[in-house]
């Protein structure tokens, strides 16, 4: 588990991360959403000690700690490999076989071929998707326990964002206590890869949620009812009136359908919402409260 | 190969309920067989766009009722059922599902002769 409490950074003027406190359980995948500019790589440098924390405390605790630490069981791909320019893939593989203890040249050409990697080419002159896909196979061959990718799937072809999704579901069986934590902006992503959810906006970290119960208990629902009633009720977030119907967003179906049905009301239809939508009324309603 | 079941998120019935009937179909219609590897729960999840919460929880159910056997390290399959408990399951979900369309037919406030006459009328087709 990784354990933040209050974690304080102030990057300059005119942006402050934090405080901020989450538990990440081992074993899930969890999805770091937020506006651009909310701090999510910052978090993860963070999380991950390459960045100076300047207040709070984190804590990590693995059932099977390696003897080489936790930093050791952290692995990265940043956004951009800015760092890695002027090497070809196959200089970075050898520079990471040399570096990591563990690090696994069968993995990595399983992972080269798969994404049909051209090895002699200098990781700038790829294209932006294929820079991704060398990134992630680099890191990949690597022993961790927890992988923090940010914006893996952005730039890369379709083909790809598939074979990248199927190689994250296989790094997570390689173990009980395997976690990945992911910044996207893509709600495909989210959708079929997150357990969790966390929401962030601003440097500040709105909430965190299991992604099913959010898509369970959000619903658009059509009442026979006026808007004035229906706005009253636990979990209503907005209501919109066409003659006698009444078309509103719930975020907690349960509760609001217990009013209702005190109130003798009973639901026309449902309708799912998709998660983009609720995680834009999310991040909307939080900023208004703020 | 991936198990043909599908969830929608539209529906009141909860997620892990849906994949847990569903599987269940499956294995009591003889769909899948006795012995035969189910996905793991981080797979399922995946393609079904949910979260290992929910998988895990349709799995769980799966194995306390004896569906599924998960053994450690080798994955989840399909367990041995006996006859009787598959013609139970078969006449329960059939049930179900009748029991969800009364369901929306008093929503739509039918009575109980014009819901008879629905179901014949359905019948003869």
């Amino acid at each position: 588990m990784i354990s933040l409490k209050d974690i304080y950074k102030k990057v300059d003027k005119s942006f402050e991360l934090g405080p901020l406190s989450c538990h990440i359980e081992p074993g899930n995948i969890v999805a770091l959403v937020g506006n651009n500019g909310a701090g999510k790589s910052t978090l993860f440098q963070l999380i991950m000690g390459l960045v100076k924390k300047e207040g709070g405390e984190i804590e990590y605790y693995f059932d099977d700690s390696s003897q080489n630490g936790w930093k050791q069981a952290f692995a990265y791909v940043p956004q951009t490999p800015l760092m890695y320019q002027g090497f070809t893939v196959a200089q970075l593989a050898d520079f990471f076989e040399m570096s990591y203890p563990g690090w696994n040249r069968n993995e990595f050409n399983r992972l080269t071929s798969l994404f049909d990697l051209p090895l002699k080419k200098q990781v700038e002159k790829l294209s932006g998707g294929m820079q991704k896909k060398a990134m992630l196979s680099l890191t990949l061959a690597r022993e961790s326990k927890v992988l923090f990718l940010d914006e893996p799937l952005a730039g890369v072809d379709l083909e790809g964002q598939e074979q990248m999704k199927d190689e994250m579901v296989r790094y997570m069986e390689r173990g009980e206590e395997q976690t990945i934590l992911f910044a996207t902006h893509s709600s495909d992503e989210i959708r079929t890869l997150a357990d969790y959810v966390l929401l962030m906006k601003d440097g500040q970290l709105l909430n965190q949620f299991e992604k099913d119960s959010l898509v369970e208990s959000w619903k658009r629902i059509w009442v026979q009812a006026d808007k004035q009633v229906v706005l009253q009720m636990n979990g209503v977030i907005s209501a919109v009136q066409q003659g006698p119907l009444c078309e509103c967003l719930t975020s907690n179906l349960r509760e609001t359908e217990k009013e209702l049905t005190r109130l003798g009301i009973t639901i026309s239809t449902f309708q799912a919402m998709e998660l983009r939508e609720i995680l834009r009324v999310i991040l909307k309603q939080e900023t208004k409260s703020a | 190969m991936k198990l043909p079941i599908s969830v929608q998120e539209g529906s009141r019935t909860p997620i892990y309920h849906q994949i847990e009937e569903q599987i269940k179909a499956l294995i009591v219609s003889g769909h899948v067989s006795t012995g035969m590897p189910l996905p793991s729960i981080r797979a399922l999840s995946k393609d079904l766009a949910c979260s290992v919460i929910t998988t895990r929880r349709a799995y769980q159910n799966l194995e306390q009722q004896g569906y599924i056997k998960t053994s450690q390290g080798r994955g989840t399959f399909v367990a041995e059922i006996d006859e009787r408990a598959k013609k139970e399951a078969k006449a329960e979900a059939v049930y179900e599902t009748f029991r969800r369309a009364i369901e929306v037919g008093r929503r739509h406030n039918y009575t109980d002769e014009e819901l008879r006459n629905l179901f014949e009328e359905a019948l003869m087709e």
